[in-house]
């Protein structure tokens, strides 16, 4: 590994898996990565990034079957030639989800996993465990249990543990796509020191703006291919149009505006003025009876043919507040009404949907029609229990046209007969919100719908949200994800000290300070 | 000294002076314990610093636990005496050691919790004591069997709370057990969290679809009800293991190179105190239960 040269060349390099699923394949990829430099790779799901990676940090071939083409060279030896320890020492990974990286409950122990592994002497992790806190700053991260950490926290033990086994080059899959502002600006502080200490780091990544000012250069890619390659400074220059049109999310967060939907407003303003889908008030939520409030005296209302973005620092109980509106945690005080009607925790679970952030979980049936069939026996179960047997034929029938215009809305027609976990993140996001739809809540409650998606996905989403909007229904998004608040939602409601510290409409007037709130500056 | 900073078995290196590597469990090695100090003795130590912060933030581990072989050998005293009711002294007297542990380790509530629970199931086995007849006396040999075992579910929990996967690992790899062994056992470890967190995540999203598990439900569909909540538990837990799976090759798990430890294990005052007392508990248990002791 000589001072100058390069770290990472592709040179025609493609790879297609053996199974169908699973990553997309890539081919006749060229590009060259000097040692030092922080290179991001991007694009629209399905372009291959998370593929490239592979192929530096060795899964490919070492995981994935499949064709190679062209060769993969790291510190200018093909991977072919790498041992798998060796390689593993000198490119470390990290990858996209937090909570299935780690092997151990505690973060000391996490962080000496790797050099155990490797056969490092006692003394010599002890030395690496204490420089490698101290180069990235986590001296407080140590000495606790990894579940107790919150997504960001845990990302950063993750690239701890990798660091400590000291590569001299980092590859990055999608680090970001479960963390907050805070989090992500924290992560990109830690990339500038691994730069700073002369490290060489791959970032695939979706969302693009916390790389401003670390990225050295941009490889675009589309299709499996490399579409360009850009330093950080042409692509800042990149009008908004076009990075729009390669289906890349924003660069710089300054540039965001909401969208103009004052003529929305305007139709919906006479019809739902004083008509609140949801009105909570004085609703108080504790751990256990002797636990700390979470939610505290909480008032909160939100209009039908609205959106409310709900934001906040990690663990200040936001998710706490949405589990409690649909029901899922009991209340200690306080009351939640839904259209009116005063409604316990178990009456409001399944009338107030909540879009997790895992939308595998709330998927059941085997076809994507199916899932909504599902959701249609949901909403007739609680709607009707008595009633049944008159004009069966009528109702199976309006629920095929139900059914069918779901599917049409949600730009899911073609999936009908797909298997709901064979889908993308973002289908199954947008199947997840379709169902909630059918399912007959007037009120859903969508946590981080957008963590992990491009910018086409996220604006599907945006879109089938302002759909929902127009047929009535009152829509609460917790959200990090400033591009996407901008682009669906009305409000926006700061969650602070288990209540809501501060409520307005988000126009051009008021984005300096949803920006704030969101962690920007 | 940043060396210094980090590792509580490199403190008591210096402390042990001139003690060779890797002291086993053997008594001769016992004498020089005695001075083993206490953590919070180092708080003070400026080059502690990690580790004093770390007390008060949530998450926080345990500053003091037994060692793992410790904990394993006295397990195997409990479970080894579990049924030897004819002393019923030596029993309490192993629920109180148990207890001293858990207090030990800063887990007093639930010492306190474990504690309550044993007098309420020794109340009810007197209780039942009371109405001579055959429903009781079938309840009363149901409880007794409860408070055989009591005290094994008590130091097991108290056990899995506070030892760290990483010792544990050490003191496996010190039995010589092979790799693999050594790994599936921690990532065991670390799995089932995972999944019972992933069976809670399944009940909830089935509640929030208007689909929830009621008495009613499990009786009229049970099939249906087994299908909803095990094929998307069985579905996210496939991925986890895939992930895992990545991971576990880049962090070099299938390595060839032998493996170390960073953790390294010393019998300290503590680990001995218990172990001697459990032991001569025990020990009174079994003569009396062979007859040596009435």
């Amino acid at each position: 590994m000589s001072g100058s040269g390069n770290a990472i060349e592709f040179r025609e390099a493609g790879f297609s898996y053996a199974s169908a699923a699973g990553a997309a394949s890539v081919h006749g990829v060229s590009f060259a990565q000097r040692e030092g430099e922080c290179v991001a790779v991007t694009g629209p799901s399905g372009c291959g990034k998370t593929t490239l990676a592979r192929m530096v940090n060795g899964l490919i071939p070492a995981v994935y079957a499949g064709e190679a083409e062209g060769s993969v060279r790291v510190f200018g030896r093909a991977i072919a030639d790498w041992e798998m320890d060796d390689l593993s020492c000198a490119v470390g990974s990290v990858f996209q989800n937090p909570r299935s990286q780690f092997f151990n409950l505690d973060t000391t122990s996490e962080i000496a996993f790797g050099c155990e592994n490797m056969g490092i002497p006692r003394d010599e992790i002890t030395h690496r465990i204490a420089s490698t806190t101290c180069a990235l700053g986590i001296d407080h991260l140590l000495e606790r249990d990894i579940r107790a950490l919150s997504g960001g926290e845990k990302q950063l033990v993750a690239v701890a543990s990798v660091h400590a086994m000291e590569p001299s080059a980092f590859v990055l899959d999608e680090p970001t796509a479960a963390l907050d502002v805070r989090a992500m600006l924290r992560l990109r502080d830690v990339v500038a020191r691994l730069k700073a200490a002369g490290k060489t780091v791959l970032i695939a990544e979706h969302r693009l703006w916390w790389l401003r000012g670390v990225a050295d250069r941009i490889v675009l890619m589309r299709d499996g291919a490399v579409a360009a390659e850009v330093t950080a400074d042409k692509f800042a220059e990149m009008p908004a149009e076009e990075r729009r049109r390669l289906g890349l999310r924003a660069w710089d967060i300054e540039q965001v505006e909401p969208r103009a939907r004052a003529a929305a407003r305007e139709n919906l303003e006479g019809r739902n003025e004083g008509a609140p889908a949801l009105i909570v008030r004085g609703l108080t939520v504790r751990y256990g009876r002797s636990g700390p409030f979470v939610v505290n005296d909480c008032d909160f209302d939100a209009a039908a043919g609205r959106a409310v973005a709900l934001v906040g620092r990690n663990g200040a109980g936001k998710t706490t507040f949405a589990r409690c509106l649909a029901g899922l945690h009991a209340e200690a005080a306080g009351e939640i009404r839904i259209e009116g009607e005063a409604l316990g925790p178990r009456k409001r679970a399944g009338r107030v949907f909540l879009g997790m952030q895992e939308s595998g979980y709330q998927l059941f049936s085997d076809t994507v029609e199916g899932e909504l069939h599902l959701a249609l026996d949901a909403c007739r179960a609680h709607k009707a229990p008595a009633a049944g047997g008159e004009g069966l034929d009528d109702v199976t029938e309006s629920e095929a046209a139900l059914i069918k215009a779901a599917l049409a809305n949600f730009g899911l027609e073609d999936l009908r007969d797909r298997h709901p976990l064979s889908l993308s993140g973002g289908q199954r996001q947008r199947l997840a919100i379709a169902a909630g739809s059918l399912q007959g809540s007037r009120v859903l409650v969508l946590d981080e719908p957008t963590s992990g998606l491009d910018l086409a996905n996220m604006e599907r989403i945006a879109a089938e949200i302002d759909r929902l909007k127009a047929a009535g229904h009152c829509i609460v998004i917790i959200t990090h994800d400033f591009e996407f608040a901008c682009a669906t939602c009305d409000e926006i409601a700061h969650f602070e000290n288990g209540r809501i510290a501060e409520r307005f409409d988000l126009a051009p007037s008021t984005v300096p300070r949803a920006r704030a709130l969101f962690g920007f500056g | 000294m940043i060396a210094n900073m980090l590792s509580m078995a490199n403190f008591s290196e210096q402390i042990f002076g001139a003690q060779g590597e890797g002291m086993s469990a053997e008594p001769d090695g016992r004498r020089a314990l005695i001075r083993s100090a206490m953590p919070e003795e180092r708080a003070g130590d400026e080059d502690h610093v990690a580790r004093t912060i770390a007390t008060d933030t949530p998450g926080a581990l345990s500053l003091r636990r037994l060692d793992p072989r410790v904990s394993i050998v006295i397990l195997v005293l409990i479970n080894a005496t579990a049924f030897t009711p004819r002393l019923v002294v030596g029993q309490i007297m192993m629920v109180a050691l148990s207890a001293a542990v858990a207090v030990w380790c800063g887990r007093v509530s639930s010492a306190v919790r474990w504690c309550v629970a044993y007098a309420v199931v020794m109340a009810a086995g007197y209780a039942f004591l009371l109405f001579p007849n055959a429903a009781a006396a079938s309840f009363a040999t149901m409880i007794v069997m409860v408070r055989c075992v009591f005290c094994v579910g008590m130091f097991a929990s108290t056990m899995i709370a506070t030892t760290r996967v990483g010792e544990l690992a050490c003191a496996l790899q010190r039995a010589h057990l092979p790799r693999h062994g050594i790994i599936a056992v921690c990532v065991a470890l670390r799995f089932f969290p995972t999944m019972a967190g992933e069976f809670r995540a399944v009940i909830e999203a089935l509640r929030v679809r208007g689909m929830a598990i009621t008495l009613k439900s499990i009786v009229t569909q049970p099939v249906r009800v087994m299908e909803n909540l095990l094929v998307p538990v069985m579905s996210r837990l496939s991925i986890v293991a895939d992930e895992l799976s990545n991971a576990a090759v880049v962090r070099g798990m299938d390595s060839s190179r032998p493996r170390t430890s960073y953790y390294d294990l010393r019998l300290r005052a503590a680990d001995v105190v218990f172990l001697a007392l459990f032991a001569a508990t025990a020990a009174a248990l079994l003569l009396s239960k062979f007859g040596v002791i009435v």
